[in-house]
């Protein structure tokens, strides 16, 4: 079974910068069927508001994690909204335009309904590439103003429909992030995060069908092998499981 | 690969939050069967928010009877002022080999007296106890319905308590666990809430691999994610099987 996992971060609050530990996860990755790993940045190394200074640090790192992986790493380029569009614009050109990175990557700077995300989605029309979006329930916390609830990010897809939209962390978004998302074309919900909690991956597709639901780890903070159970335990068929664990990323990132 | 697979966290009966459940112990087990375990330890959700669950863990006892490799983990509720009773029941019946205790679904907390009490009763009868810190993620909790997990500390106080229990704690992320083990070598684990790249390799640095044990957390939790975490984990074949069911084997038969 080839799997592309849409939801890495091989570099983690600076853990796993060494070559040697960016070779262990290919190793790995590899003997359990991954072909190619989208590298999402060590995005909170410098705390939910980098610089435009560290920005370009985080985002220097994928790069050379995606030498050192010679094609099985595929760079997002990890942005901060809120230090406006001009900046935004300079590090997508230079990431996506200059450096082969094929997607954009949103943390918790902003919420995905604040102002400042415009100037992000106008760059990912210019360069027609995805934007994943960080997402969770925010029902039981205080930090919206900042973090994402799955109806934020929905909302965001409502506003933008050209721009492909990926809903991160299936877990975190759960039953109602779910329907929050039905009739989206341009979404789809990525499996990473939280715990391999039962009956959200066969919900997904049942309600947004299988060309909406993308495999996704979280990885080092999640297991390959329980995150890819989710979807293998899922009870789904077999064409299902492929589609949700390779095509599907393969026709988003036009693979 | 064969491997036997004994999951100490396994439920029966209805959440009322999510449509999961097995209603009953032949629907788990065939759901065992299909993910490659071979038994394993057994409680009651019904049983979880009552009172006195003593008929619920009568029928779960009963339903076990004749099934080899499953057996009953009845759930101690020590809200109840009559918990003795309750507890004294449990330990007449030989089937029970351990009880669980389970403080934020039963309303008390673990840093009361009666939790040293029970303990310490269920490990004189020469049966183990296990106990819930945690069943659900907090941050996906319905909004009207929030169990907080047992906090390390207070899982220490109580353990140091009674010196002569070595409980099976369960539902605690990786640096709780590590937390814990600073404290204390005197408690056994499962992974239901703990994950990392490489999971078996990370804890056991932390943890003696001779205290891990299998745990799923089935229905809350899917089964096959939570078997692949040990059956493909790099670890050797041999800590592989020690934490697919001879640690709990042993922790049983203590």
């Amino acid at each position: 079974m080839r799997i592309i996992d849409i939801h890495t971060h091989p570099v983690f609050f600076n853990a796993g910068i060494e070559p040697a530990e960016t070779q262990l996860i290919m190793r790995r990755a590899r003997q359990l069927g991954f072909v190619h790993m989208i590298s999402l940045g060590d995005v909170l190394r410098f705390g939910r508001n980098p610089d435009e200074e560290q920005s370009r640090i985080i985002n220097d790192e994928t790069a050379e994690i995606m030498k050192r992986g010679r094609g099985f790493f595929i760079g997002f380029c990890a942005l901060n909204p809120l230090l406006g569009e001009k900046v935004v614009r300079r590090e997508v050109d230079r990431c996506v335009g200059g450096m082969g990175f094929r997607g954009i990557k949103l943390e918790v700077s902003c919420n995905a309904q604040h102002p400042a995300m415009a100037g992000v989605m106008r760059a990912a029309v210019e360069h027609d590439v995805p934007v994943l979006q960080h997402s969770w329930n925010q029902l039981n916390k205080r930090s919206r103003s900042y973090h994402s609830d799955p109806e934020d990010t929905c909302a965001l897809a409502r506003r933008w429909p050209n721009v492909r939209i990926i809903m991160a962390h299936l877990t975190g978004c759960g039953f109602r992030g779910i329907r929050a998302a039905r009739g989206l074309d341009n979404l789809v919900v990525d499996t990473s995060g939280g715990g391999p909690e039962a009956g959200l991956v066969d919900y997904a597709v049942e309600q947004l069908g299988e060309h909406r639901v993308v495999y996704g780890s979280d990885l080092p903070i999640r297991d390959l092998p329980t995150a890819v159970g989710r979807i293998t335990g899922a009870g789904l068929s077999a064409s299902t499981q492929q589609r949700l664990l390779y095509d599907n990323a393969a026709e988003l990132l036009r693979i | 690969m064969s491997m036997e697979i004994y999951d100490t966290n396994a439920w029966v009966g209805s959440w009322p939050f999510a449509p999961v459940g097995h209603v009953d112990v032949a629907a788990l087990r065939q759901h065992w069967r299909a993910a490659g375990v071979t038994g394993g330890l057994v409680s009651s959700l019904d049983a979880l928010w009552l009172l006195d669950p003593t008929a619920v863990n009568a029928e779960l006892i009963k339903a076990t009877q004749r099934l080899a490799g499953i057996d009953p983990l009845p759930i101690l509720n020590l809200l109840d002022p009559a918990w003795a009773e309750q507890l004294a029941a449990l330990l007449r019946t030989k089937a029970v080999k351990a009880v669980r205790l389970a403080p934020g679904y039963g309303g008390w907390k673990l840093n009361d007296q009666r939790a040293v009490a029970a303990a310490s009763e269920i490990v004189a009868q020469g049966r183990q106890v296990v106990l819930t810190a945690r069943l659900v993620d907090e941050r996906h909790e319905h909004p009207s319905v929030k169990v907080k997990p047992v906090a390390v500390k207070t899982i220490a106080r109580w353990i140091e308590k009674v010196p002569t229990m070595t409980p099976l704690v369960q539902g605690l992320g990786r640096w709780e666990i590590e937390e814990l083990a600073k404290t204390t070598d005197r408690f056994l684990t499962d992974l239901s809430f703990m994950e990392w790249m490489d999971t078996v390799g990370v804890i056991s640095q932390k943890v003696d691999p001779g205290r891990i044990v299998f745990g799923s957390l089935t229905p809350l939790h899917g089964l096959a994610a939570h078997v692949n975490k040990i059956t493909q984990s790099p670890a050797t074949m041999a800590r592989r099987r020690a934490l697919a069911a001879g640690n709990a084997r042993k922790f049983l038969s203590a």
